[in-house]
């Protein structure tokens, strides 16, 4: 600090006791308008925060209503009742309303492909990060170029893969398939977090005399805690929110094999729609809420994904 | 962390040098208007951007050819000289997967307990004191994989390939089976043909590297073993992959599922984009044909009257408009949105951003197609907008014709509405994304820039915008692609709509269609036009494949990698 700034400091705690009197009320005046524009502020936020939450809103209410399609005049609903939630657990042989199948069929799917997803985004994360070859470039630019095709146009192609090449009748096991084969295209992330881990630590294992296999199992591993969770949650939630491969892939009619978010789609259809729309909210709640929680366990890993990622190529 | 944390300074520094948009050098011009400055900047940047994007590209082009040409040469000189110098085992691996490995070894003496062993006179006659582990392991694998290969090749590959023009091909007929009542089928198959046949040529070109890779190695460990230098034995081999060749055993398995699963159906997809596979030609019962470049010249060329060419301009530009729009909004309110949250007179700020996370965490295709009911023609908005008498007072003034805002059900209102719509779902990302950025903004910056006499909006626009600009750039680019292939959005939001244009109408789209939800209702629609949908995935492929062109070379991603390490 220089010695300018140190008189500075101490003339001024000195004038202040001889403050004159007008000076105290305006003071005053500036706290009160302060105070003003935090609750005019936090108003502001609060207003938005509701128009963020309005659907939500609607959401939860629309599956304690007793009205059974979309098409109400009020917002609030006229009179309230559990049947929705007590048809979503016992369908009672009503085949477009499976909900207890399709969770445990999404289960599956999603336990499946998040176990094969992670092991091979680590995997690949690993070798384009720690490991310099021969081709490493050349394989994150064809990588990048894989990304930008529409995966559309290709899950129609791998429907007819699992049809007549590979000939897989389990419907359940040809998402965990599709939704996981490729998923070593999505390393960006977790190869960012896994570039910030000093080199240091591999070269001295190595004067240890460890093995490329020792290092990734017994030092980057633990030293990644924090995006393995990230992607273990995030691979675990895609198929919970994916409806358009979903509904490539399996057959139409047969809900048995339908996933939730496909069979909660299913009941949005014409024909469906004004007896199941109770229903198909009661549902989307259910599932809504464990997600949202897994979604704000992620989120902080999401953004330092992104952040950090960016900055560290 | 503590790197992560010094990072910031020194990527502010880099971009100062390329775009003279550091605070200290803006500094002595303090009464220029910020905006005004920022826009120029910008636009200067973008100049700059494509000028050294095309620049860049050509040498780059340029550099990869010559690369390429010399590489190669390199390469058959190296096979050539090979065959030519090897011995007969070498000769022999360019027909024979690895035969050469079969003769190449390590010299084992034999020991007992470390030590070599050795008998009383010398050699005792026919005990062998040495052997050569050879590498039987590359041998025989190499020799199943060939054998393997040219199996399936012969009986299953060829009759495929054989039909590969998809002419002269046996029609599918069915005939009920007298003895078992069954149905039985049989013939050709255009669709399995031309999918057996990728597959079979993604083995072959497979097949040839590993040819061409294995005759290198063995050429290799032929020289090391005239040389008597170490050659590696079988268990050598197994613990090199998991040691210097780890990333092989790593790679192996994802790689095959992205060439499966990804690369396969795009070659497919491409493929299909020259046949005329449509509605008319569904297999099996019809054979569809290789046409050429017609569905291109249907797509593109004004003097069909097909309707698509119109149509497509019209996608087209609203794609690029939508990107655009949805891109720039959720970024700008995201932005706005964090700074917002982040002030000093926020209170509770972690409870308002949750609430508004909360929308992210809701599966799209629930909060979606709530919204589209919400807005409907007879939903819960109109009807409320009808009570407080906002919409007669709307129609009194002429502002819409019917007794209902038509939020999703006019052409021009509803690309408002998904664009706002999207506001909504995608711009707590970016306030997220900017939380986490001002967070680690360095503070000394600021207080240097206190110390200097900067004021908030001048620390505002030099510092936090320059910061979050950089830091954000790629995930900029990669939700400019992303919204471009945008089809949660939009296929959930105006699945309640059909147009009324005709032209749009009979080629299965819609005034609010992107091009990946066209392409969606060409393959699931009535007319499964998937030759035209595959064109389109591939004009969807360019445009994102530009952008990314234009945005990667500018930025020096790839230099920055390995400097935390």
């Amino acid at each position: 600090m220089s010695p300018i700034e140190k008189t500075n400091l101490s003339k001024e705690p000195a004038s202040q006791p001889s403050r004159p009197a007008h000076r105290i009320s305006e003071h005053k005046a500036n706290l009160v308008k302060k105070n003003v524009a935090v609750v005019l502020h936090n108003v502001l936020i609060g207003l938005m925060a509701v128009l963020w939450l309005f659907p939500v809103l609607w959401l939860v209410l629309c599956s304690f209503s007793t009205a059974t399609s979309p098409s109400v005049t009020t917002f609030f609903p006229k009179a309230y009742t559990l049947t929705n939630y007590l048809s979503i657990f016992n369908p009672n042989g009503d085949t477009a309303n499976q909900f207890p199948t399709w969770f445990r069929n999404t289960l599956v799917v999603s336990s499946l492909t998040c176990l094969i997803s992670t092991v091979f985004v680590l995997q690949v994360s690993f070798a384009l990060s720690r490991m310099r070859f021969r081709g490493r470039k050349s394989l994150m630019n064809v990588s990048m170029i894989l990304g930008l095709f529409p995966g559309l146009l290709s899950m129609i192609c791998i429907y007819f893969l699992f049809q007549y090449v590979f000939r897989i009748n389990d419907f359940l096991m040809r998402l965990v398939i599709a939704y996981s084969a490729a998923s070593g295209l999505g390393y960006l992330i977790a190869k960012g977090f896994f570039d910030t881990i000093p080199k240091d630590i591999d070269e001295a294992a190595k004067i240890d005399g460890a093995s490329e296999f020792q290092i990734f199992t017994r030092i980057t591993i633990p030293l990644s805690k924090p995006i393995i969770v990230y992607t273990i949650l995030t691979s675990f939630m895609g198929p919970w929110v994916d409806f358009v491969f979903a509904y490539i892939i399996l057959p139409s009619g047969k809900t048995q094999y339908y996933t939730v978010a496909i069979g909660l789609y299913n009941m949005l259809n014409r024909s469906l729609l004004s007896t199941h729309y109770g229903i198909f909210c009661a549902g989307a709640v259910i599932i809504s809420i464990p997600l949202s929680v897994l979604f704000m366990f992620v989120q902080k890993y999401y953004v330092a994904g992104i952040t950090g990622g960016a900055v560290k190529g | 962390m503590k790197m992560s944390e010094e990072k910031p300074a020194a990527d502010g520094d880099s971009l100062s040098t390329n775009t003279a948009s550091s605070p200290q050098k803006k500094h002595p011009q303090p009464q220029q208007r910020p905006i005004l400055a920022t826009f120029q900047k910008l636009m200067k940047k973008i100049r700059t951007g494509f000028r050294r994007f095309f620049i860049a590209s050509g040498q780059d082009i340029q550099q990869g050819f010559v690369h390429l040409g010399k590489s190669i040469g390199g390469f058959c000189k190296d096979i050539v000289l090979s065959f030519i110098r090897g011995d007969w085992p070498t000769k022999l691996t360019y027909l024979i997967f690895g035969f050469g490995y079969w003769f190449r070894g390590q010299k084992v003496v034999l020991t007992k307990h470390g030590k070599p062993i050795l008998y009383k006179n010398g050699l005792r006659k026919g005990t062998p004191v040495a052997y050569y582990q050879v590498q039987w392991l590359r041998a025989s694998l190499l020799l199943a994989v060939q054998t393997g290969v040219i199996l399936l090749f012969v009986l299953w590959g060829l009759p495929n390939l054989s039909k590969l023009d998809l002419q002269n091909l046996t029609p599918y007929t069915c005939v009920i089976d007298s003895a078992t009542k069954k149905n039985v089928c049989g013939g050709d198959s255009t669709f399995l043909i031309l999918l057996y046949s990728i597959v079979m040529i993604v083995i072959l070109v497979a097949f040839t590297v590993i040819y061409f890779i294995q005759i290198k190695d063995e050429r290799k460990s032929e020289i090391q073993w005239r040389e008597g230098r170490h050659v590696n034995s079988a268990l050598d081999d197994i613990h090199d992959l998991f040691d210097g060749k780890f990333y092989k055993t790593v790679l192996f398995v994802p790689i095959l599922g992205v060439i499966v699963f990804t690369i396969v159906p795009i070659l497919f997809m491409i493929c299909i984009a020259f046949t005329n596979y449509d509605g008319d030609h569904l297999p099996p019962g019809k054979f569809f044909s290789w046409v050429g470049w017609t569905n291109f010249e249907t797509m593109f060329s004004s003097s069909s009257n097909s309707g698509f060419n119109t149509v497509f301009v019209s996608v087209l530009t609203w794609t690029i408009l939508w990107a655009i729009l949805a891109t720039v909004t959720c970024y700008l309110g995201g932005i706005v949105f964090a700074l917002i949250l982040n002030s000093k007179n926020t209170r509770w700020p972690k409870f308002w951003r949750t609430c508004f996370v909360v929308t992210i965490a809701v599966p799209q295709f629930v909060s979606l197609m709530l919204v589209r009911f919400f807005l409907s023609d007879n939903g819960v908005a109109n009807a409320l907008l009808n009570q407080w008498g906002v919409v007669s007072w709307a129609q009194s003034i002429g502002w819409i014709s019917k007794a209902f805002f038509p939020f999703l059900s006019d052409p021009v209102w509803i690309k408002w509405t998904v664009v706002i719509v999207n506001m909504w779902i995608g711009f707590p990302y970016m306030m997220l994304i900017t939380t986490g950025i001002l967070m680690n903004i360095p503070s000394d910056l600021y207080e240097s820039a206190r110390i200097d006499g900067a004021g908030k909006g001048r620390m505002f626009w030099s510092i936090t915008m320059p910061y979050i600009l950089q830091v954000t750039g790629p995930y900029l680019i990669a939700s400019f692609v992303a919204n471009i292939n945008n089809f949660n959005v939009i296929y959930l939001l105006t699945s309640g709509y059909s147009t009324s244009d005709v032209t749009f109408g009979t080629v299965g789209a819609k005034e609010s269609d992107l091009l990946v939800t066209w392409l969606f209702n060409m393959c699931t629609g009535s007319g499964y036009k998937y030759d035209m949908a595959s064109v389109i995935g591939i004009m969807a492929f360019v445009i994102s494949a530009i952008v990314t062109l234009l945005a990667f070379t500018q930025t020096t991603k790839n230099h920055r990698e390995e400097r935390f390490q």
